[in-house]
């Protein structure tokens, strides 16, 4: 096998069992943080291995293995290469190509779908935000709008000039202290910059639509975020006060405005908050190996070709013969 | 045109609390009350609300009158709107404190909270 098909291989495994591995529920909740970068070295990693799999396909110049690298050597002179024959020097050349356009396909639908996903978020944030600042009013807390609205709602509008954004309606049901802690939850959300790591993936989801990884890792690292932003929030403002906070919001939300997703993840929210920290190490350790196999993965994928055919020299061509 | 963004949000204030519609000369006035403010400043801010679609005008003799297009509750209903979309799949991504959910989804929740406020006291002793 060439590093090239390999490289692909190891892409295709990352994009269909990569979600398998990392949606596993316990662990990444655990240290959403670290869950976060797990899905970030998965979709980057799964990204690379397409391009450089490719390029290693276009570029005669790497060595489809050991077999050739040794023979380039050994019969080093013009010549020894054209025994090939004919048909499988057109046969490379398709193979050439193939992994030209396979490596061009994947660079160019991922920056297109990156691109795109920020270009546009950047665009509607910012006109959202230039509207917040002629229809909201200033709350009693700095670096916080109040809009009029009997739902409950907090949210942020990330970008230059973040601005969390309170209804009438929340800051009614919220009381100080969790009002605090909610805006201390949202400013997490900006300081951290979610909102590119969401972007990120998001666009990634639009380039690949259909792949499991990345549908997946959209949903999951929303999640994830959240449980960072209130791992945070808890510190100043304690575990018990977030609770109450969600509580609030949650029997004062809005009619019917159905989000399956979100709503799984308030419940875990609240069961991870009421539960204290404890046993961190071993996900904190297995995800660690997690991220440092996923972005060692292409190199590793790259020399599994290298290794086979060592192997199979070893044990076919000994040295002495 | 930085700057004239806190004067966009005053200059609609003042739109806003008044019924009827209001000339540059009307809304300048109103503002000198407070502040040392230029006619042509005030021109260039309230022209730019009409181009982007914050308020209409109509000719009034060698003026123009100027009105809101929606109210402060009709643009707040309006964000919010956007806001609650955004909870969805879009690029606008705000990041929520808390998604809205379907009743059911938070009579779960309620008993999740239940449950973990019961739980509270025991893992804290």
């Amino acid at each position: 096998m060439s590093v090239g098909l390999s490289l692909l291989a190891y892409a295709v495994l990352v994009c269909f069992l990569g979600p398998l591995l990392l949606s596993g529920r316990g662990t990444t909740r655990l240290v959403p943080r670290l869950g976060v970068l797990a899905w970030q070295a998965a979709a980057l990693s799964a990204v690379g291995a397409g391009v450089i799999g490719g390029l290693a396909l276009a570029v005669p110049a790497v060595p489809h293995g050991v077999n050739e690298f040794l023979a380039a050597c050994t019969h080093a002179f013009p010549g020894g290469a054209a025994t090939a024959g004919g048909a499988a020097a057109a046969g490379g050349a398709a193979v050439r190509m193939a992994g030209l356009a396979v490596a061009a396909a994947v660079l160019g639908r991922a920056a297109w779908g990156v691109g795109t996903s920020l270009v546009i978020g950047r665009r509607q944030r910012r006109r959202h935000a230039d509207a917040l600042r002629i229809v909201a009013q200033p709350s009693p807390r700095p670096g916080a709008v109040v809009l009029q609205s009997d739902v409950a709602l907090v949210y942020c509008v990330p970008g230059r000039g973040g601005q969390v954004v309170v209804t009438s309606g929340a800051l009614r049901s919220l009381s100080e202290s969790e009002l605090g802690a909610v805006l201390a939850h949202e400013g997490a959300h900006l300081r951290g910059r979610h909102h590119l790591a969401l972007a990120v993936l998001r666009g990634l989801n639009r380039a690949f639509p259909g792949v499991p990884l990345f549908g997946q890792a959209v949903a999951e690292v929303g999640r994830l975020l959240e449980m960072c932003a209130d791992d945070i929030a808890a510190i100043r403002h304690g575990r018990a006060t977030l609770i109450s906070a969600l509580s609030r919001l949650s029997t004062t939300s809005a009619p019917a405005m159905s989000l399956a997703a979100a709503a799984t993840a308030v419940e875990e929210r609240v069961r991870r908050l009421s539960v204290p920290p404890a046993g961190r190490a071993r996900p904190r350790t297995a995800l660690t190996v997690c991220v440092v196999l996923l972005a060692a993965g292409p190199l590793i994928a790259a020399g599994v070709p290298f290794a086979a055919d060592l192997a199979h020299h070893l044990l076919h061509c000994p040295p002495s013969a | 045109m930085r700057g004239f963004g806190d004067l966009e949000a005053v200059i609609m204030e003042r739109l806003w609390s008044q019924d009827a519609p209001l000339t540059v000369r009307q809304v300048l006035d109103d503002l000198r009350q407070e502040r040392e403010i230029a006619y042509t400043t005030v021109q260039t801010v309230m022209d730019n609300l009409h181009r982007k679609g914050w308020l209409t005008r109509e000719p009034r003799g060698r003026a123009y009158l100027y009105r809101p297009v929606a109210s402060r509750q009709e643009y707040s209903a309006r964000l919010m709107r956007e806001a609650l979309d955004a909870g969805h799949d879009t690029d606008l991504t705000l990041m929520h404190f808390l998604a809205q959910v379907s009743e059911e989804e938070a009579a779960a929740m309620r008993r999740a909270l239940r449950r973990a406020l019961r739980q509270r006291p025991r893992d804290t002793s």
